[in-house]
């Protein structure tokens, strides 16, 4: 185990720390993060990192097959374009958690931001509170689970991908729509909130897209 | 992009130090300009601010504002200068807005703020170099906001810094990340109201618009609903008055922006990162959100 101070370190400097402890394969922890931006960014090794407070903005953004976990807040644009791994979030996510990730799975234990999972491609975000407006905006694939509200316009301009929610939708985005809950959808659902440790009995919703936008029938 | 930030507490502390810490954690997000509005101890005095940018020496300056102040007999209690910075403390007159136009007609001279507990602080550069100016981190009081400025509409200078005093209206300030898109509009309905306006930003039409409605007797909150129901653009600003500070968020939340409300404090700021120079996410029992779109809070010192 590697334990990295950031206090009173410029976000490079502590990346550079995070990177040589990744290719050594340690396992590193990080205090006084304070809300830091940038920080763990564009780590490609399976590293085991575990943030002891908040992070800020692009957090683990540009990684591949990192394990995080923050015990604090995260800022705006987690997970940003990851390719695999998984987040574990032990306080608030910011708005624009995981986009445009192309796998890995991320996990809010409080509310997310607004535009939760926007032009996500791959993947899995859950979020164990309540989600802000235009969450899953133009999302391209993936899946997002909300176990509590979700915001106005959620789905706006959805390509692809599904996201269910368990508690209220306050409002549907343009070309989104909401469909009945396949066996395999309950399936899914079960298994995905068994390994994440979370357990409802809300009746979850699932939004989809109704591809009337963004889809087209002749290719350039 | 621009980084605001704000704090109120419900007893007197070092409230300057408290913001400068907060803007010095948000300087990335504008550095060309950095300032300060804080509210200390009222005094029965009016105090203004002034900048000079004019060719004469500074001492000759004070013996013209002198000069106009008596002709229009305002008794003055002191005059003193710091740089390019003038404060004038003097008795209430009748019309504050004969007194800030007297003023403001004298060559080179602007009013940054005026008020019986506001003092607006505001330069070109960073949050250390104002504290070190204008002794930030010793000024003591009850709230206050903070500004760190990207300039994009319009030009680097004292000026065009925030805080943006509300022209006409003692006590009154506002801070802004974003843009109103209708600002030539509701500048020329204002205009025709009578109200007039020293710069071409778009955030010193906010203050002026949220003073107006405070002085229709509307609260804080609701002056701030209304301001949602008028502005289009992305946009969030906090407004300050000598008890109260507010907050308010544009339809699209684009501009972010993080709370943190504690049992003797709030803290509002662009980024948490700004939040955490001062308050630690350590303690524990403290209340953290990001506000949401079309969203308006207010708080009491």
């Amino acid at each position: 185990m590697v334990e990295i101070d950031a206090n009173g370190k410029t976000s490079r400097e502590i990346n550079a720390e995070i990177k040589r402890a990744a290719a050594a394969g340690d396992e590193i922890r990080i205090t006084n993060p304070s809300a830091s931006h940038h920080l763990g960014v564009g780590v490609l090794s399976p590293a085991r990192i575990t943030y002891e407070g908040s992070v800020g903005y692009f957090c683990t953004a540009l990684t591949d097959g990192c394990n995080v976990v923050i015990n604090g807040n995260a800022g705006w644009c987690l997970g940003d374009n990851m390719m695999s791994g998984k987040i574990i979030v032990n306080g608030r996510g910011g708005s624009s958690v995981g986009p445009a990730m192309r796998g890995g799975t991320i996990v809010v234990h409080g509310d997310a931001g607004n535009r939760l999972g926007q032009v996500m491609k791959s993947g899995l975000i859950v979020v164990e509170g309540n989600a802000g407006f235009m969450a899953g905006f133009m999302m391209m694939g993936g899946r997002i689970i909300v176990l509590g509200d979700i915001g106005e316009r959620a789905g706006h301009w959805l390509i692809n991908g599904e996201i269910f929610v368990g508690g209220n939708i306050e409002g549907l985005g343009s070309d989104a729509q909401i469909e009945e809950l396949t066996d395999a959808d309950k399936h899914f659902l079960e298994t995905t909130l068994a390994e994440q440790g979370l357990v409802t009995d809300k009746p979850f919703k699932k939004i989809t897209s109704r591809k009337e936008l963004h889809h087209y029938s002749t290719k350039e | 992009m621009c980084g605001i930030a704000g704090v109120i507490y419900k007893k007197p502390t070092f409230v300057g130090k408290t913001l400068v810490s907060m803007l010095s954690g948000i300087q990335h997000r504008g550095p060309d300009s950095t300032g300060v509005a804080l509210y200390g101890a009222e005094d029965e005095c009016l105090k203004i601010w002034l900048y000079y940018s004019g060719g004469v020496e500074i001492s000759t300056v004070t013996g013209i504002i002198k000069e106009c102040l008596n002709k229009l007999g305002i008794s003055i209690r002191s005059i003193g200068w710091n740089g390019d910075f003038l404060t004038v403390k003097m008795d209430e007159p009748e019309s504050l807005d004969t007194v800030c136009s007297e003023l403001e007609a004298i060559s080179g001279l602007h009013i940054i703020s005026v008020g019986h507990s506001l003092e607006i602080f505001k330069d070109e550069g960073f949050a250390e170099d104002i504290d070190k100016k204008f002794a930030l981190s010793e000024f003591m009081g009850t709230h206050g906001i903070g500004h760190t400025r990207l300039a994009t509409e319009s030009d680097v200078d004292v000026r065009r810094a925030h805080p943006f005093w509300a022209n006409s209206f003692a006590d009154v300030a506002i801070v802004h990340n974003g843009q109103l898109t209708n600002y030539y509009t509701l500048k020329r309905k204002m205009e025709h109201k009578g109200y007039r306006f020293r710069t071409d930003n778009d955030s010193e039409l906010i203050a002026v618009y949220i003073a107006d409605r405070l002085s229709r007797g509307d609260n804080l909150q609701d002056a701030l609903h209304l301001s949602l129901e008028n502005f289009d653009g992305t946009f969030s600003y906090l407004v300050s008055t000598p008890n109260e500070i507010g907050f308010a968020k544009d339809k699209l939340g684009a501009k972010p922006m993080a709370v943190l409300e504690g049992e003797d404090f709030v803290a509002i700021a662009s980024e948490e990162v700004a939040i955490r120079k001062v308050f630690s996410d350590k303690q524990t029992g403290n209340r953290y959100w990001e506000p949401g779109p079309k969203e308006v809070m207010t708080w009491l010192r």
